[in-house]
């Protein structure tokens, strides 16, 4: 366990620096994440302003909905999107076997290898957001409830990781699966778009309605003390299953790689 | 794939506004169901007709790739050459919108809201072809600017954003509260996508219909006017980089 | 023994793509499959410190032999032990031991100091402080790279990123060496000194070493050891002075002539094999190869003789030549 902090520690240091080295890049995708950020409020804002009630669900939980995901979609984005970005690449051009050598979890290396230190805004942009809501609409700021609330927010969070991860191993057998999609996509003219557009149109689809419906909505039902023990024990099954599920299925994949590579 | 995605959009708010027809019987003043179910399937069209996208073709190829001396070398003016590349570009989206509007409206209870007022509809074709220029023009700005700023992208999608607010991508810019309202009536971004729609619904009456006609001249010319000015400062600067 | 392997097989499934777009579509639905064998029945066992030279032609299978020892590929069938492990199972204790290094891949961080990615190796294998400082420092001036530590990588030449490729490779002092093609692309000089350096660093610390090249410079100078490989089954397995004399029936006589002298009347002698004036390379078989010298420089006007031996490379072509027979 000391040993993957350890190596942690340098991974973090290592994706500041390299941060450093990138200025224009960094201010870039900093203004990104805040915009973006700012967004979801605003927009969550716009859309509950007309009503006060949607499927049972108050304005303000809604909002508070809104502010969960942010927390969580920052988390996720920090320690773990860059890495699957580049899972592609590394399965293709066979970085990958450069992990197999060295004595560490290859799952492990390939999930946290790179840090995202600008998603962090969308984090704090969440719990301001929470804490001003909480506030103006005085929901106790009881801190065992926040506390339980993040507990959640995490375990929701290794759900999602897991499923990620559980859908991005198909790689393995298909990295030819990009050259399909390139191909697909310069037959309908689909490489006009900017790639920055794609990275939020496959986040919207694959963090708004999954997390929003599996994952989010538990600890914020906690947090309005409307959710129960099955919820909550469903969430934590959930979780633990789908990660262990992410890694055999991984450690399978590897099989399939080291026999098929050359 | 794009495509799919820019359709989950209003779907998945239609879903969301479900909920809040089934807790109130009108909770959007004079808006039925129907009426903004129709509103956002015309976004499908909209957006993928009047959402021009030249800016990073000009930022990134043009520009930063040095791309842009090979087009001042010829005697077609630059902006109707990219004018020209759009434009099939647009074109092919806007079928697939249209296509995607026909089958959708089937799913529609009582069918899709739309005006059938035969002067309405010709106002509305005028519109949507100004608003199509407007559009153009803009982002043709937008585009340009990479000529000074170096933080391009971080501006683009910043742009962007607004533009996904203030054109009625969220929702109608009507249903807004007041003062976000008037802000988005005074930015030009409603006369680029919510206008155009708004006047297919029949939502506009005659006087609304002459209004948004003018104030797209008026966007028009304050457009052709600034980019202009950027086109000639920016020649000079770009030529005198060497490149 | 340090590394077993005992009829060791690996086959791969390829098939075959028909170009252009007809051709993908059709791959998606039916595909004809071919059966390689890059590894076809091999056996050999190394001993601790030795240091061995793996030559054979491209597609020979001699990377695919590595990876199979070094862990990174799962044998079809056949037995592999290294160091006492399966190198499959990739154990860490195992891991910790071995190092592999590929002429083109790098594990290196591009936008950063090498220095960087010594210490993630550090803490990846698990260095303690004081060793992880005395085998970099060891190595940094082995290597004469001390300037170099604190330069990005992308900024370094060829040659100097791979002398910090290896130091990231042996910073955790591995006991068995795994090098693919060291030399590739590297200019003369650099060839040089990448031979020196794994010669001594064999010497020093008595590590196993096994390299493969299809450059023939390499296995001369530092081989003790040479294994043949070609289309997957081991053609030779000893020294490299035996190969020689084992397949070099002859001996090469080089001549500098004064006066010219026709071909032809070369041939009371052996076989000329080059005549350029005033030099002349004559084959003879490797027991006459004294009395032909002796019978050269009283017949002929002979200025300077050499007799050598037959070069390497035309040797081991002749070994693959026969083979494919």
């Amino acid at each position: 366990m000391k040993q993957y902090l350890r190596v942690y520690r340098v991974y973090a240091k290592m994706s500041l620096e390299a941060l450093f080295a990138y200025r224009a890049n960094f201010i870039n995708s900093f203004i990104s994440s805040v915009a973006w950020g700012v967004f979801s409020f605003v927009s969550i804002f716009l859309l509950t302003s007309k009503t006060s009630s949607i499927y049972g669900w108050k304005r303000e939980e809604i909002i508070l909905l809104t502010c969960g995901y942010q927390i969580m979609i920052g988390i996720f984005h920090t320690l773990f999107s860059k890495n699957f970005g580049y899972m592609a690449e590394v399965i293709e051009y066979a970085q990958l076997d450069g992990f197999l050598l060295k004595p560490i979890d290859s799952q492990f290396v390939m999930s946290m290898r790179w840090v995202n230190y600008t998603s962090i805004s969308r984090i704090f942009l969440g719990i301001i957001f929470l804490l001003y809501i909480m506030q103006n609409f005085s929901i106790g700021l009881d801190p065992f409830i926040i506390g339980i609330f993040f507990l959640l927010l995490l375990v929701g969070l290794l759900l999602l990781y897991s499923i990620w991860f559980t859908v991005a191993t198909v790689l393995i057998w298909l990295p030819r699966l990009s050259n399909i999609i390139e191909l697909m996509f310069n037959v309908s003219g689909m490489t006009r778009y900017p790639g920055e557009l794609y990275k939020h149109a496959s986040e919207y689809l694959f963090f708004f309605l999954l997390p929003i419906t599996l994952v989010v909505a538990t600890p914020v039902k906690f947090l309005f003390r409307r959710t129960s023990i099955i919820d909550i024990s469903e969430l934590f099954a959930f979780s633990i299953i789908f990660f262990l599920l992410s890694r055999k299925f991984w450690k399978f994949a590897l099989r399939y790689y080291t026999s098929a590579s050359s | 794939m794009w495509f799919l995605l820019s359709l989950l959009n209003p779907l998945l708010v239609l879903l969301f506004w479900r909920g809040a027809f089934e807790s109130s019987a009108s909770p959007l003043g004079d808006w039925s169901y129907n009426a903004i179910a129709s509103y956002y399937l015309l976004l499908v069209i909209a957006g993928s007709f009047l959402q021009v996208h030249v800016e990073e073709d000009i930022a990134r190829r043009d520009i930063q790739s040095g791309f842009l001396s090979h087009y001042l070398t010829k005697p077609f003016s630059y902006i109707l050459r990219k004018f020209f590349q759009e434009l099939p570009w647009r074109i092919i989206q806007g079928f697939f919108g249209v296509l995607v509007l026909i089958l959708f409206s089937f799913f529609l209870k009582n069918g899709l809201f739309l005006s059938h007022d035969l002067i309405g509809i010709i106002a509305s074709i005028i519109i949507v072809v100004l608003a199509f220029f407007i559009s153009f023009l803009f982002k043709m700005i937008v585009g340009i600017s990479a000529l000074w700023i170096t933080e391009f992208y971080g501006l683009q999608e910043l742009i962007g954003i607004i533009d996904i607010v203030f054109a009625g991508f969220v929702m109608p810019l009507a249903l807004f509260p007041p003062f976000i309202r008037t802000l988005s009536y005074i930015l030009p971004f409603a006369y680029m996508i919510y206008f155009p729609i708004l006047s297919f619904l029949g939502k506009l009456s005659s006087v609304e219909l002459l209004q948004t006609i003018g104030i797209q001249f008026v966007w028009l010319a304050v457009f052709g006017i600034i980019y202009r000015m950027m086109w000639r400062r920016g020649i000079k600067k770009f030529t005198g980089l060497g490149q | 023994m340090i590394i077993t392997i005992s009829h060791l097989k690996k086959f791969y499934q390829t098939h075959q793509k028909e170009p252009g777009f007809l051709g993908s579509l059709t791959s998606l639905i039916h595909r004809k499959y071919q059966t390689v064998s890059a590894v076809n029945d091999i056996s050999f066992d190394i001993k601790e410190g030795e240091l061995v030279g793996f030559i054979g032609p491209n597609g020979a299978g001699k990377t695919t032999t590595l990876k199979c020892l070094s862990g990174l590929l799962y044998p079809t069938s056949g037995f592999v032990s290294v160091l006492g492990f399966t190198p499959f199972e990739r154990k860490h204790a195992f891991l910790k031991q071995i190092a592999l290094v590929m002429g083109q891949k790098n594990q290196l961080w591009w936008d950063l100091p090498a220095q960087e990615t010594f210490l993630l190796n550090k803490e990846i294998y698990e260095i303690p402080d004081e060793q992880y400082q005395k085998t970099l420092s060891e190595l940094v001036e082995l290597l004469d790279v001390e300037s170099l530590l604190k330069v990005q990588v992308r900024k370094l030449s060829l040659g100097e990123r791979m002398k910090m490729e290896l130091i990231a490779a042996l910073i955790h002092s591995p006991r068995v060496l795994f090098l693919d093609e060291p030399t590739i692309g590297l200019d003369v000089v650099m060839q040089k000194k990448m031979r020196d350096f794994i010669a001594s660093y064999n010497q020093l610390h008595k590590s196993t070493i096994l390299l493969t090249s299809h450059y023939m410079e390499d296995v001369r100078q530092l081989a003790q050891r040479v294994i043949i490989i070609d289309h997957g089954k081991i053609l030779y397995d000893g020294k490299l002075d035996n190969l020689v004399k084992k397949f070099a029936k002859y001996k090469v006589l080089s001549v500098v002539l004064d006066t010219y002298v026709a071909p032809d009347k070369f041939k009371e002698i052996g076989e000329l094999t080059d005549y350029n004036f005033p030099k002349a390379i004559i084959r003879v078989s490797r027991g006459a190869s004294n009395v032909a010298a002796a019978q050269l420089l009283e017949k002929f006007p002979v200025d300077d003789l050499n007799i050598e031996e037959p070069d390497i490379e035309d040797i081991i072509r002749d070994v693959f030549t026969k083979a494919e027979k």
